[in-house]
């Protein structure tokens, strides 16, 4: 359920981003259209060699076969569901798994002012575009954090609809009227969107009846499919800001960004291997939701599965090598959870333990409950309930991993300020 | 000549001794596995071994088996009401657009972002309770506009067409919220739209067993003028049925039950339609003072089996409640429907 | 029998409606009904019998006027009391399922039976006796769904017979029935209301029928009621002007409707019986003027031989009335 790809999930701790800020972009912009002006110019004067850096502003002047227009390349070191292919002067995109039953989706980004490679070479169904792209509309917010990481959130001119959204800085560009609100799946407003003139749309798709993308290609906008909600590795998850980085030549920036991430993440992980089996606490999930009379266990290779085993714990019930979750009935996760050390909740308004107890009266039963040791992993909302775990949480899931090695094992994270997850008082 | 032929008034004997075996099996069957001994012990015995299993069987099975049982009897009466005063074998309880009252109630607090749920929460409740509180106040604002209309309207099939209008329109604004709301929201809703039998507490249980007991107390006082409603509403008048009273005694005793068992487990579907069928197969007659107690027997058990399928029993899977209900019913209104057109013809 | 069983004086019927004019079907009527009397009430179609009816059993408000009932206001009386003074049945007669003839019946001592509906012995007897009187007993154990509309009009008439009520209201009741079962259910309600001592109003289109069982007619046009007995509404030709209509004319000998005749050519038809009386039908029929004096044609029935038709002197012989016919209209030379 976390999994699932709706768009309104995400970060308003845009105010941590190192990245963010929109005086800073705008004067690293000038910085970099200064820098772009001279390579170009230096490209134009010695007319041969590779360049050294990708072109993150502007276009090939004067194209040369010879020449590698893409000295920093990325790849998907833990994401499953895009990859990329770097000819000289384009890359090929192909994104899998998209959504259920989707087909692989080829994307062609041509450098721009290189010519277009001709069309036979590539699938029948392949959209071109040319890079680096301008105005983007992103229509899931996990797509934000990496606008933001990138420096690229001047891009974005509309969103599906800014009510769940944390993000400050588009907030207020939707406040200031500088980002536009488009609306839901296929109720999307494509006039509006067309008057935007965006190189691009990222979506994402669960059923292509009900969809955005679908719409968006008929009006001849260029749309890319974003599958991160389909990974179930967090640092394949918080890869996908590699996918934005191609539609603007940002490969340098994207590596370096997100090789912090995964050595923050591996950090912690080093930290929690040593633990022995018998230190791991069992570690409860969810709750039982009554009216689907289930209570539902993700498995132990899911997104939160992984977290919990990566943070030294024990995910209880959940079976070790499953990326699917469970739905387990309330008597059996009873007779097993009751002495559970430590209990995770993804529960929307529940903020205390007596809101918990309103919720199900069995529910108090619990020595985790009884302990006190019950989180909740909706300390960052916003005033909509948009929850920032989903936003700025799946771009940086170093923070989530933090808040549960410190809810696991205290002693190794004294001092820790949590991003997430809040322990429910009594009431 | 005073036993009707093909009547089978001993049915009435045989479901209540079903029932006790049904109430036996729900008690004995679950996920976990639990010794016979150990679940006589649990009741009879002030517990068994396992503290859990004294648990599962008191907080879990007992008030589950004893919510669908309840809940079975309102939605069969209240369909077999239904299904007389609209002389239409398809009429069920949610036609007067009750359900739909309380799915907007709950769609208000689970959807909008501080607004209903706020309201309601300031009451200092929350949780199940509070949807209980909002499918209550939802299905009872429906049937006051109910009422108000049933007093102006002398006719019911004008009623009935009314109740299906008033139900698409609050359709049509829960799918606004749905559109606008958050998606952990949106699940909350669609899993209240599942129905289910275990949401209860010990001390909720009492609530729902008096609202039952009131509306088929009422229910059973009807069953005079049922019969002559089965002749159509003019001759009904002229056997000496008061129309109006008769009517209005029948909208209440079926908005106390279907508001109660929705407001405590979501809009469960099918019973309401299919019971009476099942009932009347069954009993082989359609004289109320048998079919009224026969359909409550009837609800129960197939509510009692609908939650012992959905449960899956030596499985941990669950399934949703309102799926089971509607493969068990289903088939029950297809087969109405068949041997009607065959009688047609 | 002190008074009349239910009677309304200065009665009005018809429709209120809402910010307009009341919509008048009867205005200033002044109606009695006696035990003992089957009365049929006849009327072209739309003209209000329906709503005659229902106004009369206290269904419908009265826009004028009252209707007493053994003397009280009916509008006064409560549903149950009403019911136990007068009973109705209806044109189409309901198909309840998992009924039979007897349950149905039963519903009928709803007015006197208590909150649960519980039949005492006499309650039972009282069935026993309406299903007898109606010649259905047969039909007590067999499911209603399964009858045909003929024998369940005849259980709702002893339904309304056990109710025990001395007004009875029908409304059509013979609608839906063939020929031979219309005739059959008037000839039950004529029984009925001398043998049961019941005051019984028929609503029906069928003329000839009603002229035969009906002690008295109620003959209702856009210009009022018309009363009396039947006869008499024939011979002073009330009878007629209320069904007037293009090509339609009342037969005073047959008690009939018949087309109005055409100027045909004369056909003299000699002889008497039910063989004249079809030719003549016939002969009306394919456009002749049946006449008594002698024609240019000729038609007579000699028993055994058939019929004999002479056109101007030239003679054959036919053993059918279509053969007549089929010679009259391509004649051989």
């Amino acid at each position: 359920m976390a999994d699932a790809p709706f768009p309104h999930r995400s970060s308003q701790a845009f105010i941590r981003n190192p990245y963010s800020g929109l005086s800073i972009h705008i004067a690293t912009s000038l910085r970099l259209i200064w820098l772009a002006i001279l390579v170009v110019a230096l490209a134009g004067a010695f007319a041969v060699q590779a360049a050294d850096a990708n072109l993150t502003d502007g276009c090939v002047s004067d194209y040369s076969a010879d020449v590698d227009y893409f000295p920093d390349k990325l790849k998907a070191l833990h994401a499953v569901n895009f990859s990329v292919e770097y000819a000289n002067h384009y890359k090929v995109l192909r994104v899998a798994n998209a959504y259920d039953g989707a087909p692989d989706y080829e994307y062609v980004l041509v450098q721009c002012g290189a010519p277009m490679p001709p069309a036979e070479d590539f699938d029948p169904d392949a959209q071109f575009i040319q890079t680096p792209a301008g105005p983007v509309i992103a229509l899931s917010t996990t797509q934000l954090p990496a606008l933001a990481q990138l420096d690229l959130l001047e891009n974005l001119v509309a969103v599906h609809s800014g009510l769940y959204i944390s993000a400050d800085e588009v907030r207020q560009g939707i406040a200031d009227g500088a980002i536009a609100e488009l609306g839901f799946g296929a109720n999307i407003n494509i006039e509006l969107a067309l008057e935007l003139e965006p190189d691009l749309a990222v979506a994402y798709g669960i059923n292509p009846d009900t969809d955005a993308h679908p719409l968006l290609r008929e009006a001849g906008v260029f749309t890319a499919l974003d599958a991160s909600w389909r990974e179930n590795s967090p640092l394949g998850r918080a890869e996908w800001l590699k996918f934005i980085a191609l539609f603007y030549n940002q490969e340098a920036r994207a590596n370096q960004v997100f090789d912090g991430i995964a050595e923050e993440y591996a950090a912690l992980q080093t930290m929690a291997a040593d633990i022995a089996e018998a230190d791991k606490p069992a570690v409860l999930l969810n709750s039982y939701l009554s009216y689907a009379d289930a209570w539902f266990i993700p498995g132990g290779d899911t997104y939160v599965g992984q977290l919990i085993r990566d943070a030294g714990g024990d995910p209880l019930l959940s079976t070790p090598d499953s990326s699917a979750s469970q739905s387990l009935s309330f008597e059996t996760v009873y007779e097993a959870g009751l002495d559970a050390k430590i209990w995770l909740l993804e529960t929307y308004a529940v903020n205390s333990l007596a809101d918990l107890a309103a919720l199900d009266a069995r529910f108090s039963d619990f020595a985790a409950f009884q302990a006190g040791a019950v989180w909740n992993n909706n300390l960052d909302e916003n005033p909509n309930g948009g929850n920032n775990y989903y936003e700025w949480g799946a771009a940086n899931p170093q923070l989530a991993l933090a808040d549960l090695l410190a809810i696991f094992h205290p002693a190794l994270m004294p001092g820790h300020e949590f991003a997430f997850y809040r322990q429910l008082p009594q009431a | 000549m005073r036993e009707q032929a093909g009547a089978r008034p001993w049915i009435l004997l045989a479901l209540p001794v079903l029932l006790a075996a049904l109430l036996a099996l729900s008690l004995a069957l679950g996920s976990v596995a639990i010794p016979l001994d150990q679940i006589a012990g649990a009741l009879f015995a002030g517990g068994a071994d396992s503290q859990a299993w004294t648990n599962i069987v008191l907080k879990f099975r007992l008030p589950k088996a004893l919510t669908a049982a309840l809940a079975g009897m309102a939605l069969g009466a209240a369909g077999l009401l239904m299904q007389t005063w609209f002389r239409n074998p398809l009429a069920e309880p949610f036609v007067l657009g009750l359900s739909a009252g309380a799915s907007l109630g709950v769609a208000l607090v689970l959807l909008t972002a501080g607004g209903g749920g706020a309201l309601v929460a300031n009451l200092g409740l929350s949780g199940d309770l509070l949807l209980t509180v909002a499918a209550g106040l939802g299905s009872a604002g429906a049937m006051l506009v109910v009422l108000a209309v049933a007093a102006r309207l002398r006719n019911s099939v004008s009623l009935l067409i009314l109740g299906l209008m008033f139900g698409y329109m609050i359709a049509a604004i829960v799918s606004l919220l749905l559109y606008f709301a958050l998606p952990a929201r949106i699940q909350a809703y669609i899993n209240w739209t599942f129905g289910s039998f275990s949401g209860l507490s010990a001390a909720q249980l009492p609530i729902l067993a008096l609202f039952v007991g009131a509306g088929l107390a009422l229910a059973a006082s009807l069953t005079k003028p049922l019969n002559a409603l089965l002749l159509g509403e003019e001759l009904a008048l002229s056997l000496g049925v008061d129309l109006g009273r008769a009517r209005f005694a029948i909208i209440l005793a079926t908005a106390l039950l279907v508001s109660a068992v929705t407001a405590f487990c979501g809009p469960i579907a099918f019973l309401g339609i299919a019971v009476p069928h099942l009932a009347r197969g069954l009993l082989g007659s359609a004289d109320h003072r048998l079919l009224l107690p026969a359909t409550c027997l009837t609800g129960a058990c197939v509510a009692l089996c609908a939650a012992l399928v959905a449960e899956l029993p030596g499985n941990n899977l669950a399934l949703p409640l309102n799926v089971v209900t509607a493969l068990l019913g289903a088939p029950v209104v297809i087969l109405v429907v068949l041997r009607q057109a065959r009688g047609q013809a | 029998m002190s008074g009349p069983a239910l009677e309304a004086r200065g009665l009005s019927i018809g429709y209120r409606r809402r910010g307009k004019d009341d919509i008048v079907l009867g205005r200033a009527l002044e109606l009695e009904l006696w035990r003992g009397q089957l009365v049929g009430l006849l009327g072209p179609n739309g003209v209000g019998k329906s709503t005659l009816l229902r106004t009369l059993a206290g269904m419908r408000p009265t826009l004028a006027g009252r209707v007493s009932i053994g003397g009280r206001d009916i509008a006064a009386l409560k549903p149950w009391q009403r019911a136990r003074h007068l009973s109705l049945v209806l044109t189409d007669p309901p198909k309840p399922a998992l009924l039979n003839g007897y349950a149905l019946v039963c519903l009928g001592r709803q007015p006197h039976t208590d909150w649960l509906g519980r039949l005492t012995e006499r309650d039972h007897a009282t069935v026993a006796w309406a299903l007898e009187a109606v010649d259905a007993r047969d039909l007590a154990v067999q499911p209603v769904a399964e009858l045909s509309d003929g024998q369940r009009q005849k259980l709702m008439i002893a339904r309304a017979l056990a109710q025990e009520a001395e007004v009875m209201l029908l409304d059509e009741p013979t609608a839906f029935l063939d020929l031979p079962r219309r005739m059959e259910t008037m000839r039950l309600l004529q029984r009925l209301a001398r043998s049961a001592d019941r005051a019984i109003l028929v609503s029906t289109h069928d003329l000839e029928l009603a002229l035969r069982a009906c002690d008295r007619l109620w003959l209702m046009s856009e210009a009022g009621i018309a009363m009396g007995a039947p006869e008499d509404l024939a011979l002073d030709g009330r009878l007629g002007a209320t069904f007037q209509a293009d090509g339609i004319r009342f037969d005073h000998r047959s008690g009939g409707f018949a087309p109005r005749p055409t100027k045909g050519k004369p056909a003299r038809l000699r002889g008497q019986g039910k063989e004249a009386h079809w030719m003549r039908k016939a002969l009306e029929r394919a456009g002749y003027a049946p006449v008594e004096e002698p024609a240019a044609i000729e038609i007579g029935h000699d028993g055994e031989a058939g019929w004999q038709l002479r056109v101007n002197g030239s003679q054959s012989r036919h053993r059918t009335i279509q053969a007549v016919l089929d010679a009259l209209a391509c004649p051989r030379d």
